[in-house]
């Protein structure tokens, strides 16, 4: 690998943003299962209001969540220099 | 259940994409362009296409009548269905692209040690889509047989013989351009479902729940979980396998070599995510607008007051009510398509497996003939075809829902756990990767074999040896403890290797 800082720092600024949407999204879609049961205890199935069942509305609720975790992820991805550029610099720098 | 109407759109259908295969195999003469289609998909062509391979007659079928008959618990699946994407696009789409040539199995043998990790990986593949195949062919010959009144031998016959000539004669391109055409004919069939659905609610679906409710005879509870799941641990660990095993599906992986670049990978998951997320919208509507409309259609059930055709029928009954019998031929026609397009999209990458892993890479060392390679994935494909139509046969009175458990669970405790390390840990191992794999995969089928699907269903003992049908919550950690342990622990001379490599190996994965 090339002994290069900011190549390192590239790939390391890329594995945690990685990490924390992984992270988020795994925990949206566990707690989508762990917590439905709790909010229906509080909220009911929501039938009764003539509204969207709670769990229904959770479902979408996640769907949304998740492109919506893509798309913030693309947009963070694409804020960081990418690894051509960094190895593109390092060659014009002699490295 | 059958019409003209169906026969005559199953057809047209037939003719579009045999020609497609002709097209596409006068653009197909190089491993390239056979495997991965030369890499000139384009990103959102690729979205549809993986759309089309992960929806399947199974998710269409199966998950709306889960929802018809238990309400709430059905959506575990969607949203089991759904999650893989994004976590795909996050983890796999940049990296994978940018390792492999045609399969997965490239990645590992940039990584690890070559014959290994290729035998290793290309043994579980066709595993999975062995298993994959089983589920399909025996839900494909049911379904066929009640569509279309066809005898169930004859379902078989039809489906291996078309997918056969698909991948055989068009390779990636053609099998690519069948699941795109597929996926937007059931995307299209589904939102006209569940827009026909909300229009007899007025749009409003909050009526449209409260019917539900008050037709099903478990009334509100069908809103709420417990229906199909008595414990929370069942939930999390379909939710475990599902999520997983969407990751280590060998054909799905595949699919993200056809794209030119990385960017355009990024954005194949993406438009993935989405259309997939739309198709499992769209069956929450048609699967409580099922509830909500065929109950209160009587000529639908039988005298011992099941429906007609059992849970899987619910989505073309519905058709039925709600456009009448055009809609119903072209739901049935799109059923239909839909096992054709999976089906082709296994053998693509069951035939990779076995002419470019073992064939080419393994026997050959890289050094095939060209032409020889191709016969072989020819011969490859059509052997997995005869294979499909005998498993077919053989699990014919089997119970579906427990064979299409374990392709799900194999791929999460065997590829997904190799992968992921293969691609962010420095410490995995030729030697940790292979008996984790082995360890996913032996436990894998054991807690399948004695759990409720095969042991009490298949074997017809009174109780199972273990309580689950889906067991990935036990057997995913299983393989990731089992790669740490061998990893950490291996002190051989290619493990050195494996560690060195790895640095070099995340530069190129991170450069496009």
């Amino acid at each position: 690998m090339p002994d290069d800082k900011s190549i390192h720092e590239t790939i390391r600024a890329r594995n945690r943003i990685r990490l924390i949407m992984s992270l988020a999204i795994l925990f949206c879609y566990f707690g989508f299962s762990f917590g439905w049961s709790s909010l229906h205890d509080l909220f009911g199935s929501g039938i009764d209001q003539q509204a969207v069942p709670v769990g229904i509305f959770l479902f979408f609720g996640l769907v949304g969540m998740f492109l919506l975790f893509e798309i913030v992820y693309l947009i963070m991805l694409y804020r960081i220099p990418s690894l051509n550029s960094e190895l593109q610099t390092g060659r014009q720098d002699g490295h | 259940m059958v019409t003209n109407k169906s026969i005559a759109l199953f057809l047209f259908f037939v003719f579009v994409t045999l020609y497609i295969s002709y097209w596409a195999s006068k653009r197909t003469r190089t491993r390239a362009e056979f495997y991965s289609a030369g890499g000139k998909i384009s990103g959102f062509q690729n979205g549809m296409a993986i759309a089309g391979d992960f929806m399947s007659a199974a998710s269409f079928l199966g998950i709306t009548g889960l929802m018809y008959s238990f309400g709430y618990d059905g959506l575990i699946f969607a949203a089991g269905a759904v999650v893989g994407w994004p976590l795909m696009m996050i983890l796999f789409a940049e990296r994978l692209h940018n390792l492999g040539t045609y399969n997965f199995s490239d990645v590992l043998a940039l990584r690890l040690e070559e014959t290994r990790a290729r035998l290793s990986a290309s043994t579980s593949s066709i595993v999975i889509v062995i298993l994959y195949l089983i589920a399909q062919m025996v839900g494909a010959g049911k379904l066929i047989e009640l569509l279309f009144g066809l005898p169930y031998e004859y379902a078989l016959a039809i489906v291996a013989a078309l997918s056969i000539t698909y991948v055989s004669v068009g390779g990636m391109l053609a099998t690519t351009w069948v699941q795109i055409i597929k996926a937007g004919l059931l995307l299209l069939a589904v939102a006209i479902m569940a827009f026909l659905v909300l229009y007899q609610f007025d749009f409003d679906f909050a009526q449209l729940f409260t019917v539900a409710a008050t037709r099903h005879a478990k009334g509100d509870a069908i809103l709420m979980p417990g229906g199909l799941f008595k414990d929370q641990v069942q939930v999390v660990t379909i939710l475990v396998s599902m999520a997983f095993g969407t990751l280590g599906l060998p054909h799905i992986l595949m699919r993200l070599f056809t794209v030119p670049d990385t960017r355009e990978s990024l954005k194949s998951a993406f438009f993935a995510s989405g259309i997939i997320s739309l198709f499992f919208v769209f069956l929450v509507i048609i699967g409580f607008g099922s509830i909500a409309l065929l109950l209160a259609q009587p000529e639908l059930f039988t005298d011992n007051g099941t429906i007609i055709g059992g849970p899987n029928m619910v989505p073309i009954h519905l058709a039925g009510i709600v456009g009448g019998d055009w809609l119903i031929g072209f739901v049935s026609a799109v059923a239909f398509a839909t096992i054709l397009a999976v089906v082709s999209g296994l053998l693509v990458a069951g035939s990779a497996a076995v002419s470019h892993d073992i064939y080419a890479r393994i026997v050959h060392t890289g050094t095939s003939n060209r032409e020889k390679e191709l016969r072989i994935t020819r011969i490859t494909t059509i052997s997995l075809g005869i294979i499909s139509i005998l498993l077919g046969k053989a699990f014919q009175h089997h119970n579906v829902a427990a064979i299409a458990a374990l392709p799900m669970v194999v791929a999460a405790s065997t590829n997904f756990p190799v992968l992921i390390l293969a691609l962010y840990w420095r410490n995995l191992t030729t030697r940790g990767a292979i008996m984790g794999a082995a360890a996913g995969l032996v436990s894998s089928v054991v807690l399948i074999v004695i759990g409720p699907g095969v042991w009490q269903k298949i074997f017809g003992f009174p109780e199972a040896l273990f309580p689950y049908d889906y067991p990935g919550l036990f057997t995913v950690p299983v393989a990731f403890v089992t790669c740490w342990i061998i990893s950490t622990t291996d002190r051989s001379a290619r493990a050195e290797q494996d560690r060195c490599g790895y640095a070099e190996l995340v530069v190129k994965a991170e450069s496009d």
